[in-house]
């Protein structure tokens, strides 16, 4: 978090900046199959994800999710938290790849509009993060409680932990670092690399990185009895709290809102004077 | 045509599978990964049997057996000295309703007092509940130890005319289906407050702009607003909010008096432990002891010597061994029943009254490295369990032994 | 003069609460509240589950003495957050509302997709509290003070109450005494004994249990004042996330800008 001192980036572009495609009807920075397609789109995707793990779970668990030493347990759920990590793995690989290998072509200078269509895209990407979060946080915590009831624990890999730690708990990584990686490369007045870290994402990406980390914290609290608290399923038991702290960093996320709301408003301060210096409609930037 | 033939070919895939999975005997219910040595030297269960395997919604069926919390208690669970025990049924969800719980003659409706060394008789009336086929287990979960899973089964449970409804009288005298009891209430007083809630939210959102309010709060302290000459909050919305809360007021005080009034004579959660009577023990006709358990994993035989003396009146004959939850029986004395497995004992034939014998026991290793109670290379390598001797007029003793696991090599 | 001069900063704040935008309409709102909730309604049930989730989820841990000394400082900590955030940010008094709502339909998902369905227990045994009536009147109060001191204090009082209240007369038919298994217990006990939890055996209820200083009859006041204190504890855990965690960067954010 070096804080940088840089001049301002001069931002008095055109009207539409060179190279930026001619704006089709509907497809606005703030219409819903424009800038903002993805906020719901991403949400779709996550929940439609969660979803067909639910429905995976209603029909493989009774009875081949509860012994961990059968040959159909290894195939039904074993193999699937290899398939969720390596499916992450490679979403995660192919996304910031993109993201980072596109940022060198995208073009120095671009409109109010597009910066304004770049903001509702990383909104999008907060989306993603914080469905990500209900489902890892909310979702599957609930079923885990649940699900303890119904076998006597034997293995860290249980029917309720494979989707919720080993999928979502690492996307909701991928997630956060991924819309950090976007805003640094596409929104620069505000997260530009000479502004140095921001707060905001440190918080909300250690909170999802520590969270990974504390899956296994939890499985050495059940597996060993450690204060007679493992043997039991008591689920305030304390070595799941640091779950919630960990999950209390995710608190930044109001600030990359808050931040990218002061730079909207900043585009629409700037969108005022310059037409009030040039009050001209065919030479008024947008 | 194509995504028909995709789909068609997807839904074959997933037949095949399931029917290829489906001939499961996955039975347990996470029990082998708890360690063999624990399993073997804190409880064992012997005489469990399941009145019926197959019953409809609604109807009984009752799970007996007995359960000991053997001398060889492991010392690191419960501080080597277990005192409260729940007498339970692991079963994938709550598919069954348990009605009725008899230990050792009294009716024990929630946890007892148990300890080292303790026989408990133990009779579990269940019902069928939801219907589906069930692998059920009896189990003791002690406290500050865990739960340790007795012999299972299938049980299936059939869909009855009218499903299932649970009846329960108050000690007011009426009559309430426990399924579906106070549910109206819950849901409906939950959604009025959800109501009250989305009218709160609303107000605030739907009638102003919300992000853009940033600009305007950055420039006043936190304690302002600026009143309705800034127009963040005006004199309708301190009306609205009044109106909101009010009523919230007066739905939560009014609600909390009628239902006191509603249901009288309440009174708070119960702990009523109980005490069961002491087993009583037949008369004692044989004392026995393990001098050694060797493993040989070349052969896949586990060889016990033990040492069985009569101190009865008539002639002995060593039965069973039965460690955790697992019967292996001798059978020139009997023959295994259904889920019990069959040992060697060599010499066979009867102790004489006074007299001590020397006897090789040879079990399965198959079965033990299955059911993982073979404690090699664990923390702890012991084997355990109560060796059944009976006489001629069918009396029993269940003597725990214990002896240290000598592998040939590991 | 000075008047004139406050009328007149009153008048361009004024213009600019009401300011029209090029970009800036009532999308970014509705996408801001509607993703928020996702992630507000996740804090919120983590925290109570993960401190106080076993006396939320059975009825037969909803008790006199453990109940209410635990759940509100478990609940009251991320609507104290939000209302620290949507104060400062929006001058709204929403927060705990907000965060009451949003928790109240991620509790009754999950109640109903997992506990119900996947395993099968009534929901009349796993219902989940409602936090929304002592949100309202806590954030009525955050509106009426202006001040997070007077809201911690005795908003912590109104939340524990409110709480209670409003939970405890969805409970009151369960504590309604039946003979059951030879000895008299409550319906909620009934429920516990009956629907069969392989891994909460009865013992590991943490609830009253009596001693030599019950205080006659006093269990539950005494716990509802300490659950008070706690949740003054609480309050000001929230506020540390709402000003240091969310709206501090915003605030280092601005320094750079």
């Amino acid at each position: 978090m070096q804080e940088q001192v840089r001049p301002r980036v001069e931002e008095r572009p055109p009207a539409r900046a060179p190279g930026e495609a001619p704006e089709r009807p509907g497809r606005g920075p703030t219409d819903w199959w424009g800038g903002w397609r993805w906020g719901f789109t991403s949400l779709l995707i996550i929940a439609g994800i969660a979803a067909a793990l639910r429905i995976y779970q209603g029909i493989f668990t009774f009875p081949w999710g509860l012994d961990s030493s059968t040959w159909q347990f290894f195939w039904l759920w074993r193999m699937l938290v290899v398939v969720e990590l390596v499916g992450v793995g490679i979403f995660t690989v192919l996304w910031w790849g993109w993201l980072l290998r596109s940022a060198r072509d995208l073009p120095e200078r671009f409109s109010h509009r597009e910066e304004v269509r770049r903001i509702a895209v990383f909104w999008s990407l907060i989306g993603a993060t914080s469905v990500n979060i209900y489902f890892e946080a909310s979702f599957f915590p609930n079923q885990d409680g649940a699900f303890h009831q119904t076998l006597v624990r034997d293995t860290a890999f249980t029917v309720s932990h494979i989707p919720m730690f080993y999928l979502f708990f690492p996307l909701g990584i991928t997630l956060a670092v991924g819309t950090y990686l976007y805003g640094r490369t596409r929104l620069p007045a505000v997260y530009g690399p000479w502004k140095g870290f921001p707060w905001s994402f440190f918080l909300l990406i250690s909170a999802t990185v520590t969270e990974m980390m504390q899956v296994a914290m939890n499985e050495w609290g059940h597996s060993i009895n450690f204060a007679n608290a493992g043997a039991e399923e008591f689920f305030s038991v304390w070595f799941h709290w640091p779950f919630v702290l960990y999950g209390w960093l995710a608190g930044g996320i109001f600030a990359l809102w808050g931040e990218t709301i002061l730079r909207l408003t900043a585009i629409e301060d700037d969108i005022v004077k310059e037409e009030a210096e040039v009050p001209s409609p065919e030479t008024a930037p947008v | 045509m194509k995504r028909r033939f995709a789909l068609s070919l997807l839904g074959t895939l997933v037949a095949l599978v399931a029917v290829a999975i489906g001939s499961t005997t996955a039975s347990a219910h996470g029990e082998r990964a708890q360690e063999s040595f624990i399993r073997m030297e804190s409880v064992a269960f012997w005489d469990v049997k399941f009145s019926s395997t197959n019953i409809k919604q609604g109807e009984d069926l009752t799970l007996t057996g007995t359960a000991k919390l053997l001398e060889t208690w492991p010392n690191n669970l419960s501080g080597g000295n277990p005192n409260v025990c729940y007498f339970t049924v692991v079963e994938p969800g709550a598919q069954f309703v348990l009605k009725d719980r008899v230990i050792n003659g009294a009716q024990a409706p929630q946890s007892i007092f148990c300890h080292k060394g303790g026989t408990y008789e133990f009779s579990m009336t269940l019902t069928g509940r939801s219907p589906g086929n069930w692998h059920v287990h009896p189990a003791v979960a002690v406290e500050q130890a865990g739960t340790i899973i007795g012999p299972g089964t299938w049980v299936q449970v059939n869909e009855a005319a009218g499903g299932f409804s649970y009846p329960i009288k108050l000690l007011n005298g009426q009559t309430v289906d426990l399924e579906s009891y106070g549910q109206w209430l819950i849901v409906g007083f939950s959604l009025l407050t959800f109501v009250l809630g989305l009218a709160w939210m609303i107000m605030w959102t739907w009638t102003r702009p919300t992000i853009t309010r940033l600009a305007v709060t950055n420039q006043l302290p936190l304690n302002q607003d600026g009143g309705d000459a800034v127009g963040l909050i005006t004199r309708q919305d301190h009306r609205n909010t009044a109106i909101i809360a009010g009523a919230t007021a007066v739905l939560v005080i009014v609600g909390f008096t009628i239902s006191a009034f509603a249901f009288p004579g309440r009174i708070p959660q119960q702990t009523d432990w109980v005490t069961p009577p002491t087993f009583e023990a037949p008369a004692t006709i044989a004392d026995a002891s393990l001098s050694s358990a060797v493993w040989d994993p070349s052969t896949q035989v586990l060889t016990m010597t033990a040492q069985i003396k009569n101190t009865g009146k008539s002639q002995v004959t060593l039965t069973a061994f039965r460690t955790a939850y697992l019967t292996f029986v001798n059978p020139t004395a009997r023959s295994p029943e259904s889920g019990e497995y069959q040992m060697t004992a060599t010499p066979a034939g009867t102790i004489d009254p006074g007299q001590t014998q020397t006897i090789e026991i040879k079990l399965p290793g198959s079965v033990l490295q299955q059911e993982e109670l073979l404690p090699v290379g664990k923390a702890q390598m012991s084997v355990a369990g109560v060796l059944e001797v009976t006489d001629a007029l069918g009396t029993r003793n269940m003597n725990t032994v214990q002896a240290s696991l000598t592998p040939t090599a590991t | 003069m000075a008047q004139a001069a406050i009328d007149i900063r009153a008048g361009e704040l004024r213009q600019q609460v009401f300011r029209k935008y090029r970009f800036i309409d009532r999308k970014w709102d509705f996408m801001f509240w509607f993703t928020a909730a996702f992630v507000v309604a996740a804090a919120a049930d983590i925290t109570r589950l993960l401190f106080a989730g076993d006396w939320d989820f059975w009825t037969d841990w909803k008790d006199r003495q453990w109940w209410m000394t635990i759940t509100p400082f478990a609940t009251i900590i991320i609507p104290s957050a939000l209302q620290y955030i949507q104060w400062r940010a929006w001058r709204m008094p929403t927060g705990a509302t907000y965060t009451a709502t949003c928790v109240f339909v991620a509790s009754w998902v999950g109640r109903v997709v997992q506990w119900k369905y996947f395993v099968n227990y009534p929901i009349n045994f796993v219902w989940p509290a409602t936090w929304i009536p002592a949100g309202i009147l806590i954030d009525f109060l955050l509106l009426q003070s202006r001040s997070f001191i007077i809201t911690s204090v005795i908003g912590a009082g109104i939340w524990t109450l409110t709480f209670w209240a409003s939970n405890y007369l969805m409970l009151a038919p369960f504590l309604q005494p039946t003979n059951f298994i030879g000895h008299t217990v409550t319906v909620a006990d009934v429920q516990g004994i009956t629907y069969i939890r392989a891994q909460t055996p009865e013992y590991i209820r943490v609830i009253e249990r009596g001693s030599l200083r019950t205080f006659l009859q006093e269990p539950q006041y005494v716990a509802l004042a300490f659950g008070t204190t706690l949740a003054v504890g609480g309050y000001w855990i929230g506020q540390f996330i709402g000003r240091y965690l969310a709206v501090w960067p915003i605030l280092r954010y601005l320094k750079q800008v």
